[in-house]
């Protein structure tokens, strides 16, 4: 362009201008402006630029603090905070992230999410100060109380029922995860006997299946270790959308060179960046993943070494019980966890190493070469390898047989086997999808076999799940309490009684088709969960005790869950004081007896670890709590205080618990809550943390509040050293070093002989559930998809009028135009999801990337954003796998936060009709 | 023309829709003083009807040089409301039984995301950033009748000057990206300032150094030595989005790759067509797409073959200062 062209071009404009000029709502006058027309070019210069002050006013702060918004969250973001007038204002990332060599550094850490906080933390639904309810539960009616008050009630009434009750009825939840905020919490609990419940399970967030190959099952390699593949699958997992700050790496692994593959029911936003998109029937991902180990094994892309020493593949099982071999086989006092092998050389079995009873603690097999696949006798005891046995039971699953069950093409999948041979470090994604429906559980062990089987696991590539957490001593050094070990259970099972959750799958479920599906129905299910109860498998304290004070933290209370009312009013029965802290109004807190409001993400001294980066991020306290909220750890302080100085005040000393072999000390409640005064501050409790554990250590409270971010060193990695100069990866030492694994076996282990998984027919891993998928009732057409949402974390944030504005303003629900035409719906329509088990209303939404069976919302929406007070999980009716009831079963045994049923509901399916 | 001109380059092959750009310029500029609806920034589904509501047919821009006047005056509804919610009423009060926006949404900055086109498993979108274009040939500063709108002499950057500007708004229909907008309260004409305030101090805009998606890269156009001039008139896989607009804009797109992932035949086989039609991407960035992709396509099957290339290097941009840096 020329300059003259443009100066024409403005006259051209100008000579046409008054017609149009008419035609807008302006004030001044054409005259005026006609006659003082400067005379300057303003794409060259312009004579009046003082104004520009106006813009550079806005950008100024008094002081900056840093935080990160991490609560619950797994990324771990360093962010400043500008402060101005006393009041946090803006979040920006620290963006200073040190780079490792060749790898792309981390900058920036931290999305929309964090980016809006402070403007969120100025809404309403914000708590300032205690409120007592003064309606019924749910009527949003309230009185500001004092602390002292808040405080007073909430003692006398632990004491009250530790008395009346017996201790064990008092239960604390919780999940604000940042280091000493939770901790208090486990302290108290701890302290108390309490109930513990696994917040993991009880959001669906474990990992059973990969727990029995591997411990600990839910672990990651920091995500910058993704640049390092070649090959990338995101199955179950949408890291587009729910793991924004590492997503780059999927971006730049790309540009260097790897494929990116992405296995999901839904075209979603990681497909689109895909090389490779395998839209797999939702639900059926084990048809899949069983096909993929069929053509690994047919076409032998298994890496022979690898698995002959890293597997239990050549372990021996007896062909007459399935059993494995073991020495208690032969010798009345030998170990049944130690296992046999057989030798090619000598041609006899022998005792393989590493296993949990055997003496040598290494993997190395010297001079022996075990057999993978053939048949033999042992002593008079015909024997088979597990890999014999895997290969016979995997073998009915060919990519045409499973095309049926998974709707992917037998050519999809053999492209995708193609890649897997050929790829030199292969990695998978393992999103929290997976366990969230019946067969999960199956296909995260199939999973972990194809990575297994071309040998990256440990080597060149990791199964990552969602999160870890790094060893810090501290930390669990300031929760645990001396000869208190407090009462742990599984939510779910926690819920299934209180809630009463049988009954209501029960009613949903169609028995016979649950019993052609998997085999089994409801009433088994429910049988099963009583048996392994009483069996000493799980933790029985649900069925024995009651909540009858709660104090839930940092959670969402029926949010997480499902069959919201149903939930909330059986819960409810059994609560005579509901206590809820957090910092904002959350649709739990609605029904609360009691609101304590805690610090904002911007108000809190704290720290919080995660593994997917190798830095600990501080929560700075850019400024003091405002209003009248406290830190958590000042909650637990004080409500400690209070204990003891009500105990002492009523002559109330020590009440036994002779069930856990404890007691709780009520005169010296507070004096032991705070280690005789040595953590009394925040300041005191997060040194103690730090300077208590090995991989931070001295010095480094001071370099978190210094810079927002402080590195770990190399003891904080649970299953390797986490190397100065590149990602870190779990599960290396076992490969280099030979280290035994923690299972049964020492391996990682494919075969699992307990009588329960003969029972249901899954002793190597292979699909669980024929059928098509989708246990729900068939009558409702829909399967129902509701994954992490873009605009939460949780339902964190997800009030933020911001992010309200970026979505449709209220909750929805996206399903293909086909559907939407069949049901007569348009978009922007108000419509009525149901089924047996209840119903919400949402706005629908084109969603031309779902298929015609699959209604989708993202989760996370608060309960009061809905009409009627509904509620998307309103629909959802929930399932347990009897395989994660197991126990007695070396590594396989109840344990909070790695093994214990996982929150089955996307199986629910559902119908839909314009409200 | 400004001595120099600042000017940046988006990645939509990394680009993956999540807002913090949008965000990051929403918290610093516009969350208040008759701004907030407006988004300086805003990242829109692909195909969709965007933000504001269909810009593409707004009209404006200039056609063989001369200004259009046929540009439209987006209606309120285009942009939508920045709806207000009834928070305490509902949870502190228990007034009302719901926690409602103000008025009933029809229209937003990102009312479509995620929808696209196609049937599924053939579906297809991407996620298209906008900022002002900071032109070098402004039809909102051509439109202006007051010279109220001007290029800083120092950076290019085009700016409203709000003592000046007497809000008649031509500027907003000449836009034709629809990126200027109408300040109801103040009553003058506000846009995208290119973050000068933060430039100034040598830091880059809020949206290109809080792009958690790392897509974003900044500089002046004619450093040689800068990401900028290396991608586009080096490595040439950057271009305009609807150069036809005759405004010569200073942000430049890295196409999205249009044939992965492949789509599928009818039996479920995979498909040899391109997932995205190459005439969809052809309609924002013109004929020399083509080449564009072919060059970006090239150059990673480079790295598949462990083979150097120079370009894939500088779209992972290692650090900060490989992105962006004046």
């Amino acid at each position: 362009m020329n300059m003259s062209d443009n100066n024409n071009g403005r006259r051209k404009f100008l000579k046409v201008s008054s017609a149009v000029l008419a035609s807008l709502a302006t004030p001044g006058s054409v005259w005026a402006f006609a006659k003082i027309q400067p005379n300057y070019d303003p794409l060259k210069e312009y004579p009046y630029r003082s104004w520009e002050d106006l813009y550079r006013k806005e950008w100024t702060w008094d002081s900056v603090g840093f935080t990160t918004h991490a609560i619950g969250c797994v990324a771990g973001c360093a962010w400043k905070v500008y402060v101005k007038n006393g009041m946090p204002m803006r979040d920006e990332q620290v963006n200073e992230y040190p780079q490792l060599p060749g790898i792309p550094d981390m900058n920036p850490r931290g999305c929309q999410k964090g980016a809006v906080y402070c403007s969120w933390s100025k809404q309403p639904d914000h708590l300032k100060w205690p409120l007592k309810r003064v309606g019924e539960r749910g009527e949003r009616k309230w009185k500001r109380i004092s602390w002292d008050d808040a405080l007073t009630e909430i003692a006398d009434k632990i004491i009250d029922t530790s008395l009346n009750r017996g201790p064990g009825n008092i239960c604390i939840p919780k999940r604000p995860f940042a280091i000493i905020s939770n901790t208090a919490y486990t302290r108290l609990a701890n302290l108390l006997g309490a109930i513990k419940p696994d917040v993991s399970s009880m959001t669906g967030d474990l990992y059973p299946g990969v727990h029995t190959v591997r411990i600990p099952a839910r672990t990651v390699s920091t995500f910058d270790d993704w640049f390092t593949s070649d090959l990338i699958l995101m199955w179950h997992k949408n890291p587009i959308v729910t793991r924004m700050p590492d997503a780059h790496y999927l971006m730049e692994a790309r540009y260097n060179g790897a494929q990116l593959v992405n296995i999901s029911c839904d075209y979603n936003p990681s497909s689109i960046h895909a090389d490779l998109f395998v839209p797999v029937r939702m639900g059926t991902d084990s048809h899949l993943a069983a096909a993929i180990v069929n053509q690994l094994i047919a076409g032998k892309h298994y890496k022979v070494d690898y698995i002959k020493e890293q597997t239990d593949l050549p372990f021996l099982v007896r062909v007459d019980n399935g059993k494995f071999l073991r020495e208690k086989d032969f010798k009345a006092d030998g170990s049944v966890e130690v296992f046999y092998i057989w030798d090619t050389k000598s041609g006899k079995g022998v005792l393989a190493p590493g296993s949990m009873g055997s003496k040598e603690k290494t993997l190395k097999l010297g001079t022996v070469d075990p057999a993978l696949e053939g048949t033999f006798e042992v002593e008079g005891i015909k024997v088979t390898t597990v890999f014999e046995r895997l290969k016979k039971e995997i073998a009915p699953y060919t990519p045409e047989a499973t095309q049926a069950e998974s709707g992917v093409h037998p050519s999809v999948v053999r492209q995708l086997v193609d890649m897997i041979a050929k790829s030199k470090a292969m990695r998978i994604l393992d999103g929290y999808n997976n366990q969230k429906h019946f067969d999960g559980f199956q296909c995260g062990r199939l999973k972990m076999l194809i990575l297994t089987l071309i040998g990256h696991h440990g080597t060149t590539g990791s199964l990552d799940t969602t999160y870890e957490g790094w060893v810090l001593e501290g930390g669990r050094d300031l929760g645990a309490v001396k000869g208190k070990p407090g009462r742990s259970v599984s939510m779910v099972l926690a819920q299934w009684v209180w809630g009463e959750q049988y009954r209501r799958t029960k009613a949903y479920y169609d028995d016979s088709q649950l019993k052609e599906m998997v085999g089994f129905g409801v009433d088994d299910m429910e049988a099963l969960r009583k048996e392994s109860e009483a069996k000493g498998w799980m933790p029985k304290w649900q069925s024995i005790k009651d909540p009858v004070v709660y104090i839930n933290a940092g959670i969402n209370l029926f949010n997480t869950s499902n069959g919201y009312q149903h939930l909330r009013d059986n819960f409810l029965k059994r609560c005579e004081l509901l206590v809820n802290v957090d910092f904002r109004m959350n649709a739990g807190c609605m029904y609360s007896d009691i609101v304590l409001p805690c610090a904002e993400n911007t108000e809190k001294l704290d720290i919080r670890e995660t593994s997917v980066t190798r830095f600990v991020h501080a929560f700075g306290q850019p400024v003091k709590p405002m209003y009248e909220r406290k830190t958590e750890w000042q909650i637990g302080v004080e409500l400690a205080k209070k204990i003891q100085e009500r105990a002492i005040a009523r002559g109330v000393t020590r009440v036994d618990d002779p069930e856990i072999k404890s007691a709780i000390d009520f005169n010296t409640f507070y004096d032991d809550f705070t280690m005789k005064g040595k953590v009394v501050t925040d300041e005191q409790a997060l040194r103690f943390v730090m300077e208590g554990s090995k991989a931070l250590g001295p010095g480094s409270y001071e370099e978190v509040m210094k810079k927002g971010f402080v590195g770990v060193g190399p003891s904080a990695g649970k299953t390797a050293p986490v190397p100065k100069d590149k990602p870190y990866r779990p599960f290396t030492i076992n490969v280099t070093d030979k280290i035994p694994y923690k299972t049964l076996t020492g391996r990682l282990q494919f075969y699992v002989d307990h009588d329960w998984f003969q029972r249901f027919d899954a002793t190597v891993p292979k699909p669980q559930v024929k059928g098509g998928g989708m246990l729900g009732p068939k009558q409702f057409p829909f399967k129902f998809s509701s994954p992490h949402t873009r605009w939460g974390v949780h339902s964190f944030v997800r009030t933020s009028e911001w992010m309200l504005r970026h979505q449709r303003g209220e909750p929805d629900i996206r399903l293909s135009p086909k559907a939407m035409a069949k049901k007569g719906i348009k978009d922007g329509d108000m419509v009525r999801i149901f089924n047996s088990s209840g119903e919400f209303f949402a706005m629908a939404k084109s969603g031309p990337a779902l298929p015609d069976d699959v209604l989708f919302t993202e989760h996370g929406w608060e309960q009061y954003l809905y009409k009627n007070m509904t509620h998307y999980n309103m629909v959802n009716a929930e399932l347990i796998n009897p395989l994660e009831l197991v126990g007695g079963y070396g590594h396989i045994k109840f344990a909070a936060a790695a093994f214990n049923p996982n929150r089955i509901f996307y199986e629910t399916t559902v119908d839909v009709e314009k409200a | 023309m400004s001595k120099r001109q600042l000017a940046y380059v988006f990645d939509l092959n990394k680009c993956i829709g999540c807002h913090t750009c949008t965000m990051a310029c929403k918290t610093l500029w516009t969350d208040r003083g008759g701004r907030e609806y407006m988004y300086w920034n805003n990242v829109e589904t692909h195909p969709g009807k965007g933000y504001p509501m269909n810009w593409q047919q707004k009209g404006g821009g200039f056609k063989n040089g001369t200004l259009q006047t046929d540009g439209k005056l987006p209606p309120m509804e285009a942009y939508g409301a920045a709806w207000k919610y009834n928070f305490a009423d509902t949870l502190l009060d228990g007034k009302s039984d719901r926690v409602v926006p103000h008025e009933k949404p029809t229209y937003g900055p990102n009312w479509d995301e995620d929808e696209g086109t196609g049937e599924f498993p053939n579906s297809r979108y991407f996620y298209l950033p906008r900022i002002c274009n900071h032109c070098s040939n402004p039809a909102c500063l051509a439109a202006c009748p007051n010279k109220a709108i001007y290029k800083r002499e120092e950076d290019g950057l085009v700016v409203i000057d709000q003592e000046r500007c007497r809000g008649y708004r031509y500027c907003v229909k000449a836009c034709p990206y629809g990126k200027v907008y109408f300040n109801l309260q103040t009553q003058k004409s506000e846009k995208c300032i290119g973050c000068y305030p933060r430039v100034e101090k040598g830091e880059a805009p809020a949206c290109v150094k809080q792009c958690t998606g790392r897509i974003r890269f900044w500089g002046y156009r004619d450093d040689k030595n800068g990401p900028i001039h290396k991608l586009v008139d080096q490595w040439k896989v950057a271009l305009p989005l609807h150069a036809e607009y005759g405004t010569e804009p200073n942000v430049f797109y890295v196409p999205p790759m249009n044939v992965t992932p492949p789509p599928f035949e009818e039996d479920g086989r995979l498909s040899s067509a391109p997932r995205i039609p190459l005439a969809d991407i052809e309609a924002l960035f013109g004929p020399r797409t083509k080449e564009a992709l072919e060059i970006l396509g090239r150059e990673m099957q480079k790295r598949r073959e462990a083979k150097p290339s120079e370009l894939t290097d500088l779209l992972i941009g290692f650090t900060n200062k490989d992105r962006y840096g004046i």
